[in-house]
């Protein structure tokens, strides 16, 4: 009974399998909480912003920016910039979600993160797309979020520095982990080659998230060109 | 009030696409661009945390994100498992500062 539940695809083995991501989350959102109350942003405004905009980079980009006294507006500018890569992925998933009813789709795109999408992209893979699966892990990581900041902002006096943990390693490790899961193929090999070179490159020269979006966008269209020439030769040599 | 407008801001962006594509028949062109739109923002986002330190590029033994990264990507290729890598990475950080190596 217990197995079915954990196995299946309900709702619990959906907070089960969102454990990466929650482990991940905890870290980052304490991270998150320790500099927004730096920043000089009370509980509230700290808690409410990863309650409703729930965008880790955009957040963190966006704490920065209060902290400096920068303009209301081009604070939501940039954290449309830096998150509009999640158009992308929203696009992306769609087509597995295509049989869900409207309101499971808007409730799992309101959560959709980065780390949930590489998630559920790898499992739809080899499994019927759940929504109440699905919702669950967002839900999971969510509350991981949520969690760590309010207790990112509340013990901020206590832990001055997450460093001798390797807590500041969490977003990359993960990310490191979600790269290596989804690679299956050697054409994805060449696209994250491209991708991650150009994002360097345009990081470095002082472009930012936009680099970031950039290279997104580039990046699948060398990956089509190569499968679409590949399709091509394969015909030929039939011919 | 900033934290509302953010909000508004970040919300469409993950809606729209799921509310307007769902149901839908893409072009072939599309659906094999999208298949690569998950590694590409993956690597977007992690090379230049791996090279790049305060906007400058750091490839040399004092980088310890590129020193820990490595392994930790390659456990992730080996076990084809999420969470071993990570916190193996987060762990592997800290002995190495533990041991004053970085």
């Amino acid at each position: 009974m217990l197995n079915r539940a954990v196995n299946g695809d309900g709702a619990l083995a959906g907070i089960l399998y969102a454990a990466p991501i929650v482990t991940a989350f905890l870290p980052l959102s304490f991270a998150f909480g320790l500099s927004a109350r730096e920043s000089g942003l009370t509980f509230l405004q700290t808690f409410l912003m990863s309650l409703l905009v729930y965008a880790g980079s955009s957040q963190m980009v966006a704490v920065s920016l209060i902290a400096s006294g920068e303009a209301a507006w081009m604070i939501v500018v940039t954290t449309f910039i830096v998150n509009s890569r999640m158009l992308l992925l929203s696009a992306a998933i769609a087509p597995s979600l295509d049989r869900w009813k409207i309101r499971e789709r808007l409730a799992f795109g309101y959560l959709l993160t980065d780390e949930s999408f590489a998630l559920l992209m790898t499992r739809f893979r080899t499994h019927a797309p759940s929504a109440e699966f699905a919702l669950a892990v967002n839900a999971a990581s969510h509350l991981a979020w949520a969690t760590g900041t309010a207790l990112g902002h509340l013990f901020s006096g206590l832990i001055p520095d997450v460093k001798p943990f390797g807590l500041d390693f969490a977003l990359v490790s993960m990310l490191l982990a979600l790269l290596a899961l989804q690679l299956r193929e050697w054409t994805m090999v060449w696209v994250v080659l491209f991708s991650g070179i150009l994002a360097v490159w345009g990081v470095h020269a002082g472009l930012g998230s936009q680099a970031i979006l950039v290279a997104t966008l580039l990046g699948p269209l060398l990956g089509t060109a190569i499968e679409f020439q590949k399709a091509r030769r394969c015909r030929t040599e039939r011919s | 009030m900033i934290i509302i407008a953010m909000a508004a801001v970040t919300a469409p962006t993950r809606l729209l696409p799921l509310w307007l594509l769902g149901g839908k028949t893409l072009p072939k062109w599309f659906v094999t661009w999208l298949k690569f739109v998950p590694v590409a923002v993956l690597a977007a986002m992690v090379f230049p945390e791996l090279l790049l330190r305060g906007g400058e590029f750091q490839i040399d033994s004092t980088n310890e994100y590129l020193w820990v990264g490595i392994p930790t990507f390659a456990l992730g290729i080996a076990t084809r498992n999420l969470f071993l890598p990570i916190i193996a990475g987060m762990a592997g950080l800290a002995l190495l500062r533990y041991f004053s190596i970085f």
